[in-house]
């Protein structure tokens, strides 16, 4: 991702919680658009395992 | 950067602490599964076919439900009303005692606007689990009751444990990798490794928020203990030695119902707890609300109204430690988002088991690794010996 080897290593990781966690906020807390955002925030963490679990190296 | 022998110890824990609860997780992971849909299974495998009427038609009397109940069993006490806000049905809970407990516990499923008793069924105790109650039973406690559910508690926090540890080993092991490498031309293991710390790295927020939603979860029954033992005791204390009222003493349980809904403008009355049943007060309906928002809905206010005069007495403050109950249960349960949001849990769910299979899987090879590692040395010994 970039040079910073903290980052390199933690910097997805990190993004997949920030994203699951507040996917399952922002349905607890909204009403309809806080539930599409939730259903968009956690498919993300779903889409990134598929791609790379998946993909032909 | 953690050290060789630091990341010896932290395997240590997230090997053993998996090794503990893979198998109940497992469990978990797979009644889970239907759990996740479970009201509607329950729809499809036990429909009821309620009249086709208007939306804002008016309610039934629940003073004429309880009455042709009463008529039906003059014997029994009527323990609960619950008044369902998701179908249009009122179901009357009756009992010859207070027992909860009690094998003759039975309940009068009647439709809300019409006030046609659609179904007088046979005790709980003589009706056969369906699909889901069997599902869920097993879930929670594995059959075993409070025993059960404390223990899957404890399941529970061994689970995060082995979830902590595995996050602070994925460090090292992407020492020298970019995310989301998947070696498959190597080796089984190292393609299984990859992914399972891919798999595991990435649904980490949901398996911790699951996994400590879950702990919370088991501890209702401790928790309820708690509050009725302070909180509601010190309500009740002020009117100890006050005669006790029967049910024949009760003021109108419609009417009951109404100021509670009155006092609550913002909410919605599902349930109607008799005075003298041992989740109740001995002196009042204690009346269940919820609010009538996706969040709110899940947050409960029990109303106090007296059972002789049916004046208002007090709505009553959850407890923060209730409050933190309430909310686990949504966010354990994946149903506070529609059906989108059921699915985006069957595949976390399904990922999860995945994990669990492949770490498994990681821990027998690698055992099988170090036996033929050992073997070789002693055969190599041995050998020189000769």
């Amino acid at each position: 991702m970039n040079n910073n080897p903290f980052l390199r290593r933690w910097g997805m990781p990190l993004l997949m919680a920030v994203l699951s966690l507040s996917g399952l906020l922002s349905a607890l807390l909204g009403d309809h658009p806080g539930q599409v955002l939730s259903w968009i925030a956690l498919s993300v963490p779903l889409v990134v395992v598929a791609w790379y679990a998946f993909r032909e190296s | 950067m953690i050290s060789a022998k630091n990341i010896k110890r932290w395997f240590w824990w997230h090997r053993w602490s998996s090794l503990i609860c893979t198998l109940f997780l497992l469990m978990l992971c797979l009644t889970g599964l239907p759990l996740i849909f479970g009201e509607e299974i329950d729809g499809w495998l036990n429909p009821t076919h309620y009249a086709e009427l208007p939306k804002d038609s008016p309610k039934a009397d629940l003073d004429v439900l309880t009455g042709v109940a009463k008529a039906r069993y003059p014997k029994e006490l009527v323990n609960s009303v619950f008044v369902d806000d998701d179908e249009p049905q009122v179901l009357i809970n009756m009992a010859p005692t207070w027992d909860p407990r009690d094998p003759m516990r039975h309940s009068l499923q009647f439709d809300s606007r019409t006030g046609k008793l659609l179904n007088d069924e046979p005790p709980f105790a003589q009706q056969p689990a369906t699909f889901i109650d069997t599902m869920l039973e097993l879930h929670r406690g594995l059959f075993l009751d409070l025993g059960g559910e404390l223990f899957l508690g404890v399941i529970g926090v061994v689970f995060v444990i082995s979830i902590l540890s595995g996050i602070v080993l994925y460090g090292p092991f992407m020492k020298k990798l970019d995310f989301g490498t998947v070696r498959r031309e190597r080796s089984r293991r190292l393609k299984w490794l990859d992914l399972h710390n891919l798999l595991g790295i990435v649904t980490a927020a949901w398996l911790l928020v699951v996994g400590l939603t879950g702990v919370i979860n088991e501890l209702s029954t401790p928790l309820f203990g708690l509050w009725q033992m302070t909180d509601v005791k010190a309500m009740l204390d002020k009117y100890k030695g006050a005669p006790l009222p029967g049910q024949q003493d009760l003021n109108s349980v419609q009417a009951a119902y109404h100021t509670a809904a009155q006092a609550l403008p913002d909410m919605v009355v599902t349930s109607v707890v008799y005075p003298g049943n041992p989740f109740g007060s001995p002196y009042h309906y204690v009346l269940w609300a919820k609010g009538n928002q996706a969040f709110s809905s899940r947050l409960f206010s029990p109303v106090l109204v007296d059972a002789r005069s049916g004046k208002l007495v007090s709505v009553v403050k959850m407890p923060f430690y209730l409050r933190a109950l309430e909310v686990s249960r949504p966010l354990h349960f994946g149903d506070y988002g529609g059906t989108p949001l059921k699915i985006i849990w069957v595949i976390f769910d399904v990922i999860a088991i995945v994990v669990l299979i492949s770490g498994v899987y990681l821990w027998w090879v690698r055992r099988k690794l170090y036996e033929s590692y050992f073997s070789k040395i002693s055969d190599g010994a041995e050998a020189s010996l000769q």
